[in-house]
């Protein structure tokens, strides 16, 4: 049975492999929940539904794995608030399939059925187990000993819960019954071995036990319906087989009322040619007799996928039925799949069989429903949106279906002319769904009344672009104007077919739409030849090529407005020569299945596989080659060919074989925990050698080419991590273990709500941001609220929903497990207008392309192009932006502007043309030096910029406009040849400003003979002041030595001011060493108390120091 | 009054010259109190630079329209200098009455030293003073005023303290001929204690400042100032006035550094604002910002 599964599943996967994007009509919806698998690679979703207090609680199948020894299968249960739709519980059960779940209200449990991993996986035995509701722990489990699993169960009181059983071994099935302690009381098994298969299972009020499910039909591969009633004293059970015609049937699910009236819905084969398949419900007495004369049948859409046949055949029963019990009108939920996109659909009738609603739901699939007492209907499902998603949708109940009308209305005009387009095709939307549709009259106007809600409107008219509205209110009894203003279409079309002289069509010949040797567009042929372009209007050289042809190019091929040309080319063959020779390995054994690629400047031209012997033959065009020959365990071998027209060219290879080793190991947490379906990524010299994934013990094992690797270990909500040096030997086993750092995750949550109004806001979209990129997004539920789960950190929130103004949040700090609560007041959109012209500030005229960019808080919110008079637009929202002006080869200005309601601020920029200056920092020895400052001096301003070679030495200085400068680098111990560089009046850029560093010879620490004692040498560029006083000070009775760096034969002068400028002393001596000092005294020349400069100057240098002076 | 007046200073200088063998110490006595330089006490500059003015020249506060002011400033240097101070002047019937508080910090510096042959250092707060000044000032004349300041200062110097009084005089030629003003100064008549043995003199000096109006706008100020046994360093400048705004160059011989002087200031309603700028070859570029209000 499991293998079955295995291949419908795989089938299903296959089928949904055809599915385009979803754009779900959400229609009444009110929630929807998803629960993304971690992993899954097949189909799954969910199974079971149930209510329990406030909350709805559901059932299915997750992280679907089936390539993995042993396959993971496993199961999951969630809980959601029924208001919100808010997660509150989510628990994966391993290795379990759970296949139903109800609610035992008084104990406050759940109880799930299902299948477990018994043995070798995928090997079932039926499991039982009764859940806690608030943590989905397990409290009680039981587990059966055969091959077997259970189909949906009915609870008929909190002690007695009736489970329907598939012995698998013996094809037999019955059911069970379980106390709440998960203790089997009963069992009833059938012993026909008449490959019988039950899904559903109810209990009447007199205790009589329905069951429903497939029988294989006599002689025959088709399977019947089967309804099966067992009475309380357990007498033999009594089958009803309903046999529609003779062909496939199915029941999915059975109601039974609390008249003991009881519903059945299954599917049938309608006609076997054509195929057709339908919905069938009918209605039965308690005795199995037939209460309506006719079932009702609902005649689906035939697929020629053959899904239909997959509906018939799945493991989960693929429809279900419950009653309202106050109307006594009938639900059904049931799937069909129309154009390879499955629908899921629910429909309502009452007991005389009338259609009294219906609705459908595209890329869902429907699979368990249950009924509120608001006539709310819960529903799960999969869910196809963005990937295969277990779903949970809250269905707003069919009594209150949509009556209240608003009123949409006007214009569609040509955005050149503003003239009206009449007769210009106005659709509504609602999701993807086409609601209503009108044409605008002859003043271009129109008018719809539609049902109260928010839609999408598309204006289009022929020769003009299509547009869309952003999303429209509608409200009850009021007015909502959406004003169109069509582009008018300015491109055309061009196609035709490339054939052979043969005339045969050339498949992949690329196609070049070129204006002046410029590539506009580009195609290629289809199989049979044939291409296609969509041009802007004008004149092109068309240019045609495909290896083993020669070029072709038509000329000056005019494209007109909405026009089609047709352009045909017939490619002559180029002349060509032969390749051949032999694969072999180094025993000489030919290496059957060896790839030959030939490669011309790169590109992959032509490729063959070598024969039994190794031999390839393949034939090309003239020309010089590389050829590789490559087999898998083999290392690679190229070598080069000249081609020689009608000649042929013998090249053999000799393969050498790929040593190889395994590395094996375990993913861990920081805890020693296994972490499961972790991958793994191995890369030899930075190329991926191959990928696994770790199982349920953690453990992974790869064969590899012998080398050292680097391996990329990612698991979800772990921290991803880089491990290089893993080396493996050849025929030897690395062992090698990965520890994992769980990623810390915290919560976000609020509402959004309107100004004035205070109503929720559908559907806002929640952006959060991490340095302006969007790290993940949801929108607002029916009430407003909104729930997101991100990683720890801080972050800014954008806030936007159409007709409303963008709000934002900055800094939002979010903690491990904790949860921020952001609520949103939106204001309705109130724009103004910021324009205004970007010129040259030397020369004044307009600048044209500069990007203009609109921020706010550093988040670019629009950006736009100054046209040929440098003129710039924007209509943008109320409030304070950053304007950004910028243009290659001008520096890059900022402004800041107020934006008012309906009103303009104009916003000009004068770039100054800007040049940059760079060069390299290197040292004698001509290697970069890395980390040097770089300083560059305005010596127009004195400003100063400053900055650091990179790992190559190169430093730049951008955006400088013309002034004077002056750049010099600086590093501790080195010294630069030349020592600067100057510019007057930069006027160009200046590229290779390099430096050559020397490394500083730094004398060891020198001692200088005072006469007063040794002390150390002055640091370079300082006077050293030594006084002759003991404790430090310097008074009147003291002298002072003032040390400094010195030339020798150079000759220096002290001078000595005071802090008002006058000069009080001047003495000068001739260096003769590389230190130098005055001795001076201070009694001598009578100075009085104070404070004093001291200043010793050369030639070119100046050294300053302050000295205070007590008497 | 006059003489007497002459006496009291002659006998003054005496005194203190006779015993004086070294430079004139306490330095900061020289330095003028405002943002602006007091070569100008033209009309242009009373107008505008009212408060400045009177801190210079006590004296000129009889002829100021006004009943109180308050001026304060600060001045900074590339060489970590700081000075700064804050005044009050009022008039008290006839009697024009200010009073002020001044900070000086040249800052820290390091010193080395051996101590048993070992090379220690120490980094030493170089010197820190701080000074209170008060002044009267009456007219004698229509255009003619006077002033007595009486100035006390204390400084640290390596940690030693050391006291300073001083009185100044100070009289003030109003349109002494058709728009050009004359003040004459004597300053810094007084005396110290030491820091350690030996007391320093005063910067006693006499000082003879002209400044005068040429044409509509300009304005061209002539400072003599005369400190005994030190030097003799004349300030010229020019400046140029549009109301509300000043601006002027002065540059002073006969020093090493610091010549040059260049200020703007302006008066908005009671504001009075100014900013001057004193480039320099040795002692950093200084900056010196004020701030004045007046009641």
């Amino acid at each position: 049975m499991m293998i079955k599964l295995t291949k419908l599943i795989l089938f299903l996967t296959f089928i949904l492999s055809f599915i385009p994007p979803l754009h779900s009509d959400e229609g009444d919806i009110i929630w929807k929940s998803t629960i993304t698998p971690t992993s899954s690679i097949l189909g799954n979703g969910g199974s079971g539904i149930t209510l329990l207090g406030n909350q709805v609680f559901i059932s299915g199948i997750i992280d679907t794995n089936w390539t993995t020894t042993p396959p993971q299968l496993n199961g999951v249960i969630a809980g959601y608030d029924i208001s919100t739709g808010r997660e509150v519980l989510l628990r994966r059960i391993q290795n379990t399939l759970i296949l139903d779940i109800s609610s035992l209200e008084t104990l406050n449990r759940l109880v799930i059925s299902g299948a477990i991993e018994g043995g070798f996986f995928p090997i079932p035995m039926l499991y039982f187990a009764v859940v806690n509701p608030a943590n989905g722990n397990i409290v009680e489990s039981y587990t059966h000993n055969t091959v077997s699993y259970a189909g949906r169960h009915i609870p008929f009181s909190e002690n007695q819960i009736y489970v329907s059983a598939n012995i698998v071994q013996n094809s037999d099935s019955g059911f069970f019954l379980f106390n709440n302690q998960a203790q089997l009381q009963q069992q009833q098994i059938s012993q026909t071995s008449t490959q019988e298969y039950l899904y559903d299972i109810k209990v009447s009020t007199n205790q009589y036990i329905y069951a429903i499910g497939k029988q294989r039909a006599d002689n025959n591969d088709d399977y019947d319906i089967m309804v099966i009633r067992w009475a309380p004293q357990l007498i033999q059970p009594q089958p009803l087989i309903i046999n529609y015609n003779n062909s496939n049937d199915i029941g999915g699910a059975i109601y039974i009322t609390k008249k003991n009236e009881i519903y059945v819905a299954g599917y049938v084969t309608l006609s076997t040619e054509p195929f057709k398949v339908g919905l069938l419900i009918t209605k039965l007495n308690e005795d199995l007799t037939y209460s309506w004369d006719k079932p009702f049948i609902k005649e689906l859409t035939t697929d020629t996928t053959g899904f239909n046949y997959f509906l018939a055949n799945n493991f989960l029963p693929l429809c279900d039925i419950t009653q309202d019990e106050t109307t006594e009108n009938i639900y059904v939920v049931y799937n069909e799949v129309k154009n390879e996109i499955p629908y899921a659909n629910l429909i309502k009738i009452d007991k005389n069989k009338n259609i009294l609603l219906e609705r459908t739901y595209p890329y869902c699939i429907f699979t368990s429903l249950v009924l509120d007492g608001q006539k709310n209907i819960y529903v799960t499902g999969t869910s196809f949106e963005t990937t295969i998603e277990i779903a949970t949708w809250k269905l707003e109940g069919p009594s209150s279906a949509l009556q209240a009308k608003g009123y949409l209305t006007g214009s569609v005009v040509s955005e050149e002319e503003s003239t009206p387009l009449v007769g210009a095709i106005i659709e509504v939307f609602k999701g993807t769904t086409l609601v209503a549709q009108t044409a605008a009259g002859v003043d271009g106007k129109y008018h719809l009344e539609i049902s109260t809600g928010v839609y999408i409107v598309k204006a289009s008219s022929y020769g003009y672009v299509s547009e869309f509205s952003p999303q429209v209110y509608i409200e009850e009894n009021s007015t909502t104007t959406v004003n169109f203003s069509l582009e008018k279409v300015n491109f055309g079309f061009l196609t035709g077919t490339v054939l052979s002289e043969e005339s045969q069509p050339i498949s992949n010949a690329t196609i070049l739409a070129l204006q002046n040797q410029i590539i506009i567009s580009s195609t290629t042929t289809q199989q049979d030849g044939s291409y296609h372009m969509t041009l802007d209007a004008g004149s092109y050289d068309i240019e045609v090529s495909k290896f083993g042809y020669q070029t072709q190019v038509a000329t000056s091929v005019v494209i007109t407005p909405l026009g089609t040309t047709i352009k045909n080319f017939i490619l002559k063959k180029s002349p060509v020569g032969y390749l051949e020779g032999k694969i072999l390995d180094q025993q000489a054994q030919p290496l059957q299945g060896a790839v030959v690629e030939i490669f011309y400047n790169s590109v992959l031209l032509s490729s063959t596989t070598a024969d039994i012997n190794g031999s390839y033959f393949i034939s090309i065009p003239a020309g010089t080659y590389e050829v590789k020959a490559s087999s898998s365990g083999f290392v690679s071998k190229s070598s080069t060919v000249v081609i020689i027209e009608n000649s042929t060219i013998t090249l053999n290879f000799v393969l050498q074989r790929i040593p190889k080793g395994i590395v094996r190991g375990y993913v861990l947490n920081t805890n020693g925990e296994p972490i499961n379906m972790a991958t793994l990524s191995f890369y030899l010299n930075n190329e991926l050698i191959t990928t696994t994934n770790s199982n349920n013990f953690g453990f992974y094992e790869v064969t590899v080419p012998t080398g050292s690797y680097k391996v990329e270990i990612y698991a979800v909500n772990y921290q991803s991590k880089t491990e290089e040096g893993i080396i493996v030997y050849e025929s030897s086993v690395t062992y090698k273990n990965f520890i994992l750092t769980r990623i810390p995750k915290g919560y976000i949550t609020g509402t959004i709500t309107t100004r004035p109004g205070n109503r929720p806001v559908v559907g806002a979209v929640i952006k959060v941001l991490l340095d302006s990129q969007v790290v993940i997004s949801t929108t607002a539920r029916v009430d407003g609220s909104y729930f997101l789960e991100v990683a720890s950190g801080v972050y800014n929130i954008e806030v936007s929903s159409g007709g409303y103004m963008t709000v934002y949040s900055t800094g939002i700090i979010v903690n491990d497990n904790e949860t921020v609560t952001l609520n949103f007041v939106l204001e309705r959109i109130r724009t103004g207008v910021i324009e205004g012209i970007v010129l040259n500030n030397e020369t004044a005229q307009p600048l044209k392309d500069a990007t203009v960019t609109l921020k706010i808080y550093n988040v670019t919110v629009a950006s736009t192009t100054t046209d040929e008079n440098g003129s710039y637009k924007f209509i943008c929202q109320i409030g304070t932006y950053i304007v950004e002006a910028s243009l290659a080869g001008f520096k890059t200005q900022q402004k800041t502007a107020q934006v008012l309601e309906n009103s303009t601020t104009t916003l000009n920029f004068l770039l100054s043309a800007a040049y940059y200056i760079e060069g390299k920092v290197v040292t004698s020895f001509n290697q970069p030096l890395e980390d040097t400052t770089v300083i560059l001096v305005c010596l127009t301003d004195g400003t100063t910029l400053q900055t650091k070679t990179n790992t190559e030495g190169i430093y730049r200085f951008s955006e400088l406009i013309k002034a004077d400068y002056k750049v010099y680098p600086q590093k501790e111990g080195w010294i630069f040849e030349p020592q600067q560089y100057i510019y007057t009046q930069l006027s160009s850029n200046k590229t290779a400003q390099n430096f050559t560093a020397y490394q500083q010879q730094l004398p060891p620490e020198q001692k200088i003979t005072l006469p007063i004692g040794e002390v150390s040498a002055p640091k370079k560029d300082e006077i050293k002041v030594v006084t002759s006083n003991s404790s430090g000070k310097i008074t009147s009775e003291d002298k002072i030595y003032i040390l400094f760096n010195s030339v020798p034969s150079k000759e220096y002068t002290l001078k000595i001011i005071t802090l008002l400028g006058d000069k009080v002393y001047e003495t000068k001596k001739t260096a003769t060493d590389a230190y130098e000092f005055f001795e001076y005294s201070l009694r001598l020349k009578d100075l009085s108390s104070g404070t004093y400069l001291l200043i010793i100057e050369s030639e070119n240098s100046k050294l300053t120091k302050k000295i205070s002076l007590v008497r | 009054m006059n003489k007497k007046i002459n006496i009291v200073l002659a006998s003054f200088v005496i005194s203190i010259e006779l015993f004086s063998a070294t430079l004139p110490g306490w330095w900061f006595f020289q330095k003028n109190y405002t943002t602006t330089s007091e070569v100008f006490i033209s009309e242009n500059f009373l107008r505008i630079d009212t408060l400045q003015t009177i801190s210079n020249h006590p004296a000129c506060f009889s002829f100021y329209q006004g009943k109180a002011g308050m001026f304060m400033f600060t001045e900074v240097s590339t060489l970590n200098l700081i000075y700064s101070g804050i005044f009050y002047a009022t008039k008290l019937k006839s009697i024009g009455i200010s009073g002020g508080l001044i900070y000086n910090d040249t800052g820290k510096e390091t010193i080395h030293y051996l101590q048993s042959g070992v090379e220690k250092s120490e980094t030493i707060n170089l010197q820190r003073d701080i000074f209170m000044i008060s002044s009267l000032s009456k007219l004698i004349k229509d255009n003619i005023s006077f002033s007595l300041t009486f100035k006390i200062a204390n400084s640290m110097l390596q940690n030693e303290n050391a006291l300073a009084f001083a009185f100044d005089f100070n009289l003030f030629f109003y349109s002494i001929i058709k728009n050009s003003n004359l003040a004459v100064s004597f300053k810094n008549i007084g005396m110290s204690t030491s820091f350690k043995e030996e007391s320093d003199s005063l910067p006693l000096s006499l000082s003879v400042t002209y400044s005068c109006k040429i044409l509509r706008f300009f304005e061209l100020g002539l400072n003599l100032p005369y400190v005994f046994n030190y030097r003799f360093s004349p300030s010229l400048g020019v400046a140029f006035t549009k109301d509300p705004v000043k601006v002027y160059l002065s540059y002073t011989f006969n020093k090493e550094d610091n010549n040059f002087g260049f200020g703007v200031s302006s008066n908005i309603q009671n504001f009075e604002i100014g900013y001057s700028i004193v480039p320099s070859k040795y002692l950093g570029v200084s900056h010196k910002v004020g701030l004045g209000y007046k009641f």
